[in-house]
């Protein structure tokens, strides 16, 4: 278990801000300037970095209503430049195994985001019963997802968090009896099915052309990425970089594969082809 | 004249055509700009609104960019400028050429004058 947040608090609590303050921002640019953002602030101020130098390499980066105005070509210069006090305690990581297998596919030309035929209404693949194994509700790897469920944010409407846990990990013991399983399994079921349903959201909204969704999915997605969980199996933002920065150009092919991965680790099943017959 | 104010209105002005200069010379991710752009002299306001540029010069259709995946290191966003992007350029290096002639002029002038008095 890692004392040591992942992202520093202090570029988390900036994220926070800049996401208070870009909701004016046309859609599809906040996206896209968020991006840039974290990528520029992950590498400017490592997680090594000390307190105060952390603070000053922000200070000179620039507030986000600095970034906003030139954004919107603000004739004004803000009148001065806020120091940036670290408001947000993000946690330390447990990260127990389970790392999903990145897509790295190279995406391929490029799509609209909007098939010809837009799919009817799409029903939520991530429920209170999903489809996959049944669900349990005891043992250990139960209490921990319950538990991480609880802070995760929410889920996108129509989804609903599963009422229990894969039953082939009930009371977290291996089931030919040699072992007990790794603690985190809960964790990771919990923010798998957190990203499943997001990703999920993002195809149904992109396929109907809804930009207030998509936006909505992408921010989700996008701030999961940088939470201690997901950035400590993907220090290096390969994620991100591959299934959410196609997004940004219009391309879904990767997020579209990686949904299968992500629901799978999730304990639900989904096929690849699925999502294309139903115009996803 | 406050002149912190007239010298970040300069630098909001030449920023676009900075940048483009730069990328003339090679791909360049964000961070690079900002470093290469700040050793030139502090030709940003600050770092972070090196993107809203980067869009704008993207949106007139002079800069575009890819993502680039070196082993072992982290992807990166580069950008590169377009041959309208080129174009766009050497048409501020004239109108700079002229701008900066005339600035001179006036400036030189008005000294010469003053030391006269």
């Amino acid at each position: 278990m890692s004392e040591t947040p992942l992202v520093p608090p202090i570029v988390a609590a900036y994220l926070e801000q800049f996401d208070t303050v870009a909701g004016r921002l046309p859609i599809g640019r906040r996206r896209r300037l968020r991006s840039e953002i974290v990528d520029h602030l992950l590498e400017l101020v490592p997680n090594h970095l000390g307190d105060e130098d952390a603070r000053l390499a922000l200070i000179e980066f620039g507030t986000p209503e600095e970034i906003l105005a030139q954004e919107t070509r603000a004739e004004q210069e803000p009148k001065s430049r806020r120091l940036l006090v670290a408001g947000i305690a993000v946690t330390a990581a447990v990260l127990a195994g389970g790392v999903a297998l990145f897509v790295s596919q190279v995406a391929g030309p490029e799509q609209s985001e909007v098939p010809a035929s837009s799919a009817a209404a799409t029903a939520q693949i991530v429920t209170s019963l999903p489809s996959g194994e049944d669900r349990v509700t005891e043992g250990p790897a139960f209490q921990e997802y319950a538990s991480i469920i609880a802070d995760l944010p929410a889920l996108p409407e129509g989804a609903e968090w599963p009422s229990g846990v894969p039953a082939g990990t009930v009371v977290g013991v291996v089931p030919d009896g040699s072992g007990v399983m790794e603690a985190g399994l809960g964790q990771n079921i919990a923010n798998y099915t957190y990203v499943c349903a997001w990703e999920f959201e993002y195809l149904t909204a992109a396929s109907k052309g809804d930009d207030d969704r998509m936006d909505a999915a992408y921010l989700a997605l996008s701030a999961w990425s940088t939470d201690d969980f997901w950035a400590g199996s993907d220090p290096s933002r390969i994620w991100a970089a591959h299934t959410l920065g196609p997004l940004l150009d219009g391309n879904v092919n990767n997020l579209r594969l990686d949904v299968p991965t992500m629901c799978f680790n999730a304990g639900i099943p989904v096929q690849y082809y699925a999502l294309v017959e139903q115009g996803l | 004249m406050n002149t912190d104010a007239t010298a970040a209105q300069l630098r909001r002005g030449v920023a676009g055509p900075c940048i483009l200069a730069l990328l003339e010379s090679g791909s360049r991710y964000g961070l690079e700009i900002v470093k290469d752009l700040d050793a030139a002299g502090q030709l940003l306001t600050s770092q972070g609104t090196v993107y809203p540029l980067l869009n704008r010069l993207s949106e007139a259709g002079w800069v575009t960019s890819r993502w680039e995946v070196a082993d072992g290191e982290r992807p990166r966003r580069y950008y590169d400028i377009t041959p309208a992007g080129r174009d766009e350029l050497n048409s501020f290096r004239d109108e700079w050429s002229r701008f900066t002639s005339a600035v001179d002029t006036l400036l030189v002038r008005s000294e010469k004058e003053i030391s006269h008095v």
